[in-house]
């Protein structure tokens, strides 16, 4: 099974009032006492997830026409999502006694396997809620087990997952138990709602350290100190070559040829500086990607051609092994290509100093799993002490270099839902590797 | 440029500040030699003129602050820090262990140059005042085992006849080795001969009244 940090990287519209954006993987138990409140959550909620583009799934206590005709009033062109089932709606007495033969882990793989279903056919994510109803009477700790094995199972996926419990028919006792077998409680105060203040506390803390893990950056203490750092270095070059320039040229009689060097040294300065700037900006851009189904072999050959110079200047041979018929994946070609620029050109600058082995370039590309396409380029380098580090923004081991080329790198490869990571090799040299998600079979 | 009558030494990784630094310094006529690394900087073979240190602090062979506390028992030129981002318990720490001051990038050139200016001109007189040591030094070298018994007495203030009678020799005698040591001392006077003690820290181990 895979798992991957993607579906937490970025946040999505809850679209419940009162509630703004959430992680992906989140398992809320809602609280409802009218009618009322269901249909002022639950058609926000789905409109959210419809604009986004996430494929819904609804469970829901009303007849599937009334659904439709409620939600209808807030989503225009619901019918066509219908027909294309990008909205699904079911209602509930039908769909728990459909269920209700199967057990705890069979109903979890049936949610885990909509969401890779959702994201081939290119889908944001899954978005559901489930109405417990007609559960809860009949077998009341099967469905807390159910509940608490889809918060583990949905972690780190890009789940939404919505339980409805009607508050009247539970006792104290069972809302405890709904609200810690899920990882927060939605209840309504006054007109809006509010995830259980209580929990959310946690809520915010687990979502930060998963924030966290997921980008692997630096805090954003160490992060500000190093853009401060290393905006400052070329600043403080440019101040002092204007300061000199200045008295070269009030000198008598002025010095104009040094006077012209150092406003030469200015501009470069200034320039490198404004560099770092575009390089934070590209690191965390939300950019629109301008994606296109694309066949990575061709990305890894047009790369190889574009490099032929400072590949033969490395005095490195490359070697490519590339996977027939590889399926597609929907990306964005120049970005791509730039992350495997990237990648090249790291491992032929790395090899700069290898001398006891040939210096060989391997780029694989390779299926992974029936989700993904795997690149790896391996060099015959040193190798890495801490791979992770590598990603660190301004981390790196070359003189001349700012060190943010991987960490953009990967911040790419997030944006288009893979991941990117770096192993030691166990001769000589790494390999840096990443995924990305395959196009879906209808759009091959 | 090492032939000046003094030397700015710049110890900073980055080329683009060691550059800039030293074509400021130039413009303001003041000579100086960069180094990337602190090993260059101690292998470098110094001239013998006043001299100071511009050192950034974040270096990367060695912490800067580090360097200073190496360097710091020998002799060594006036140290002015310079940092990206000056923090106030690493500034503390430089000033308390000697150093000028604490500049944080980006400075301006009057900031600079003033400070410059300060630190050779702290040198400079360091060096006045180690020469004159050493010249005084050589001549207290100069001097007979018994005209160093006899400097300490004179410089106590005792009568010839007390400092005589102290060593068991006659007063002509000690009048004889305190001529010699006033014109191997070169001193003016009996008051120039004591400020003289006192810079090479001969105690005055007598009282006339003991």
């Amino acid at each position: 099974m895979m798992s991957d940090d993607r579906s937490i990287t970025d946040l999505t519209k809850y679209g419940i009032p009162g509630i703004d954006k959430v992680p992906f993987g989140i398992h809320v138990c809602h609280f409802y006492r009218v009618r009322e409140d269901l249909v002022d959550a639950l058609v926000p909620y789905f409109a959210a997830g419809l604009s986004n583009n996430e494929n819904c799934v609804w469970v829901t206590p009303f007849s599937t026409d009334e659904a439709a005709a409620a939600l209808g009033r807030l989503q225009v062109g619901l019918d066509a999502m219908l027909d294309n089932g990008q909205m699904q709606i079911f209602d509930a007495k039908t769909w728990h006694a459909t269920t209700s033969g199967m057990d705890e882990n069979a109903a979890v793989q049936f949610w885990l396997h909509e969401e890779e279903k959702a994201l081939s056919k290119g889908y944001q994510g899954l978005r559901s809620a489930v109405d417990t109803s007609f559960l809860y009477a009949d077998d009341w700790d099967t469905l807390m087990d159910y509940e608490g094995a889809v918060s583990d199972a949905i972690r780190d996926r890009r789940i939404l997952m919505l339980c409805s419990y009607d508050a009247q028919k539970c006792q104290a006792t069972s809302v405890l138990e709904a609200v810690r077998t899920h990882q927060h409680a939605l209840d309504r105060r006054d007109l809006n709602w509010e995830i259980d203040s209580l929990i959310r506390e946690e809520a915010l803390r687990t979502m930060r350290a998963r924030l966290e893990h997921a980008t692997q950056l630096a805090t954003v203490a160490e992060l500000s100190a190093a853009i401060a750092h290393e905006i400052n270095q070329p600043l403080a070059a440019v101040v002092a070559n204007a300061s000199a320039c200045l008295r070269w040229l009030s000198a008598a009689p002025p010095n104009l040829e040094r006077a012209r060097l150092t406003a030469e040294r200015m501009v470069r300065d200034a320039n490198s500086a404004s560099e770092v700037v575009n390089g934070v900006r590209a690191l965390f851009k939300q950019s629109t990607l301008a994606t296109t189904p694309l066949n990575l072999n061709e990305v890894i050959e047009e790369v190889r051609q574009l490099m032929l110079d400072e590949v033969s200047e490395g005095n490195v041979s490359i070697e490519t092994d590339l996977e027939r018929d590889l399926p597609r994946t929907l990306a964005d070609r120049v970005q791509i290509q730039q992350v495997i620029v990237n990648l090249v050109r790291n491992g032929i600058e790395a090899m700069e100093a290898t001398t006891h082995v040939p210096k060989l370039l391997s780029i694989r590309s390779r299926r992974e799993g029936i989700h993904y396409v795997r690149v790896e380029v391996c060099d015959r380098a040193s190798g890495l002490q801490d791979p992770e580090n590598a990603f660190k923004p301004f981390f790196t081991t070359k003189k001349a270099g700012m060190g943010m080329g991987l960490a953009i790198c990967r911040s790419i490869i997030e944006a288009h839902r893979g991941r990117l990571w770096a192993t030691q090799n166990e001769g000589w040299g790494a390999t840096f590797c990443f995924t990305l998600p395959i196009l879906s079979s209808g759009l091959q | 440029m090492t032939s000046a009558d003094h030397l700015v030494l710049i110890v900073d990784d980055d080329y683009r500040v060691r550059e800039a630094l030293q074509e400021l310094l130039a413009a303001a006529t003041l000579s100086s030699v960069a180094f990337e690394s602190a090993g260059e900087y101690i292998a470098y073979p110094k001239p013998d003129v006043p001299a100071c240190l511009l050192l950034d602090v974040e270096l990367p062979d060695i912490n800067g602050l580090d360097l200073q506390r190496q360097i710091g028992d020998g002799y060594h030129p006036p140290i002015i820090f310079i940092t990206g981002h000056g923090n106030i318990p690493s500034s503390v720490r430089a000033i308390k262990a000697g150093a000028l001051d604490f500049l944080t990038k980006p400075f301006s050139d009057e900031e600079l140059l003033t400070l410059v200016h300060a630190a050779l001109a702290q040198d400079r007189e360091r060096r006045v005042k180690q020469a004159d040591l050493d010249r005084l030094k050589q001549r207290f070298q100069s001097l007979t085992p018994r005209e160093r018994e006899v400097l300490p007495l004179v410089v106590s203030g005792l009568l010839n006849k007390q400092a005589a009678a102290h060593l068991g020799i006659s007063e002509v005698t000690l009048q004889i080795h305190r001529a010699n040591v006033m014109r191997k001392m070169e001193a003016d006077s009996l008051a120039d001969l004591v400020r003289m003690a006192g810079s090479l820290d001969i105690p005055a181990s007598h009282s006339r009244h003991a």
